[in-house]
């Protein structure tokens, strides 16, 4: 049974490929184009290990937060190719995929950059448990917010200015092992976690108001 | 000859649409999510929200576009897809469904550039003949292309600043005209009277259009007026307006015409919808025995039908792609032809 692993939340586009329990091969490109890139990589990933696009079964994609130009090229390649196979897709927060790539026993707090003295943010416990509800906050106010915690491993893929970050690449073997289980849903339902609305919306209102 | 069908996929701007085209002239079923009453509010398309919908109707587009058809995805020839040009958020949706669709069922990848689109909106209607002059009129575009046979464009005139429909809309928000302000100028248009004055713009013996200057005579009219205390017959207002629009458009189109001899002419784009203008070029074209051919109404706008007619003709041409394909907010028909084919 393959499972296909495609990440596009941040700078690094992350492709996996799992055959029953086991990683095949992991793919990690630092790019400015995913769109450009993924498919073409996981074409070749899979002719290289003699993979029919069919013989997969199963898709775990990172669902943001994140680049919402990022998230969408992910997302909709998982939509479309579960629907196309009949098959569900294990949609997958990219701040818990950060705290399950770190090796560091703490609490793990992830963090995307959403600029301007913004971040994506949330806290898990050692065991993978959201203590702090994810969200777009301040970095500051974060700060405020996580006084209590100690023994805090802040995690990151880049530099983030005002805190010193643990910085990783995602560990696509630990999130698929933590998620092998789950059976996965539709994916009509599988919709991108932004976090944050756009800024005509924060003016004006939402679009289904 | 066997049977060529194919899947068009479109998201370019605020519409999500996919078609299925048989042999480039035969629809078989179109789907197409507008997400008009959405952007309404915000006064007109907010590319952030246009990319949020797409994804959210991707798998459900198609799967309506596959219900109750005979055609299932092995009758498929080849997938084209609009990769430009356009809102660069809204493409990449359309673009991700069309390159994982070619990838999971191995079938050609055909680029298809927006406005080649809107032009073989036309093959719908009926057979394009050639030479045939486009006259391509939207919210994007204002252009004059000249082509000797299948998907050969060469760029005679275009416009030197605002576009058509985009001026349409300006002028429609001046007027307190709730977005989108075309149709409704067109409407107001017909009840009204050529009583105002505002220049013809950019009348000159080039194939060039410039509407900003029309645009800023609107707005310097409608605030002198305001001035003076006078009330401003918005009816009469769009009637000239339109008036002139309809005007050096068309007059340029039929010089174009007469200097490169041709007995064809096509018009496209959103805002050929606009019965002032259709009304205005069935007149013309009669008159000078012209054969003159426009989309449907339903197709003047942006929709996958044309781009899997689109997709038909570059299919034949040996245009395609492999999975790099990428979106491109900006290309010229020239630069799309020269770097598929």
């Amino acid at each position: 049974m393959i499972t296909l692993f495609i990440d596009t939340s941040t700078s690094f586009l992350n492709i996996a490929i799992f055959k029953n329990d086991i990683l095949i091969e992991k793919k990690s490109i630092h790019s400015i184009e995913h769109s450009k890139y993924i498919m073409s990589e996981i074409e070749k990933i899979f002719k290289k290990n003699n993979i029919l696009p069919t013989d997969v079964k199963k898709i775990m994609v990172t669902i943001g937060p994140g680049s919402f130009t990022g998230i969408r090229i992910g997302v909709t390649i998982a939509k479309i190719y579960a629907w196309a196979c009949k098959i569900n897709i294990i949609p997958i927060s990219t701040l818990k995929a950060f705290a399950l790539s770190s090796n560091n026993k703490a609490y793990y707090l992830p963090l995307i950059d959403a600029r301007r003295g913004y971040v994506y943010a949330s806290l898990f416990d050692e065991n993978y448990n959201e203590i702090l509800k994810e969200q777009y906050i301040k970095i500051d106010d974060l700060k405020e917010k996580i006084l209590k915690f100690e023994n805090i491993n802040y995690i990151s893929d880049e530099e983030i200015t005002g805190v010193k970050t643990e910085l990783i690449n995602l560990n696509p073997e630990n999130i698929f092992n933590y998620y092998k289980n789950k059976s996965g849903i539709s994916p009509h339902r599988i919709i991108p976690n932004y976090l944050k609305k756009t800024e005509a919306e924060e003016k004006i209102g939402d679009i289904y108001d | 000859m066997k049977d060529i069908y194919i899947l068009g996929i479109e998201s370019s701007c605020d519409e999500m649409s996919a078609s299925i085209i048989k042999n480039g002239n035969e629809e078989i079923k179109t789907i197409i999510l507008s997400q008009m009453d959405i952007h309404k509010k915000y006064g007109g398309v907010v590319p952030e929200i246009a990319s949020r919908c797409h994804i959210e109707s991707a798998t459900m587009v198609l799967e309506e576009l596959f219900s109750d058809i005979d055609i299932s995805f092995k009758d498929i020839t080849a997938i084209a897809v609009t990769h430009g040009p356009g809102l660069i958020g809204s493409l990449l949706v359309g673009l991700q469904i069309a390159k994982t669709l070619s990838f999971v069922y191995q079938k050609p990848l055909i680029p298809v550039h927006h406005i080649a689109g809107h032009i073989y909106a036309n093959n719908l209607v009926k057979e394009m003949q050639f030479p045939l002059l486009c006259l391509v009129v939207s919210g994007g575009h204002t252009d004059l292309i000249y082509m000797k046979d299948h998907f050969e464009f060469e760029k005679i005139g275009g416009t030197l600043d605002d576009a058509v429909g985009e001026c349409y809309d300006k002028v429609a928000r001046i007027m307190n005209i709730p977005y989108p302000g075309g149709p409704v100028i067109d409407k107001l248009a017909h009840k009204g009277a050529h009583t105002y004055h505002l220049p013809l713009p950019l009348d000159d013996d080039s194939f060039n259009f410039s509407f900003s200057g029309l645009k800023s005579a609107v707005i310097n009219l409608v605030h002198n007026e305001k001035q003076r205390n006078n009330e401003i017959n918005v009816e009469n207002l769009c009637t000239t307006f339109q008036d002139n629009v309809v005007e050096i458009i068309s007059k340029k189109t039929m010089k174009a015409i007469q200097k490169f001899n041709i007995k064809n002419l096509a018009i496209c784009g959103g805002v050929s919808a606009n019965s002032g203008l259709r009304e205005k070029f069935e007149i013309l074209c009669k008159k000078n025995n012209i054969n003159l051919s426009m989309p449907s109404i339903k197709y003047c706008t942006d929709n996958a039908a044309m781009i899997a007619t689109a997709g038909f003709f570059a299919y034949q041409k040996g245009i395609k792609s492999d999975m790099s394909l990428n979106a491109k907010a900006t290309e010229s028909l020239k630069e799309y032809i020269q770097n598929y084919k």
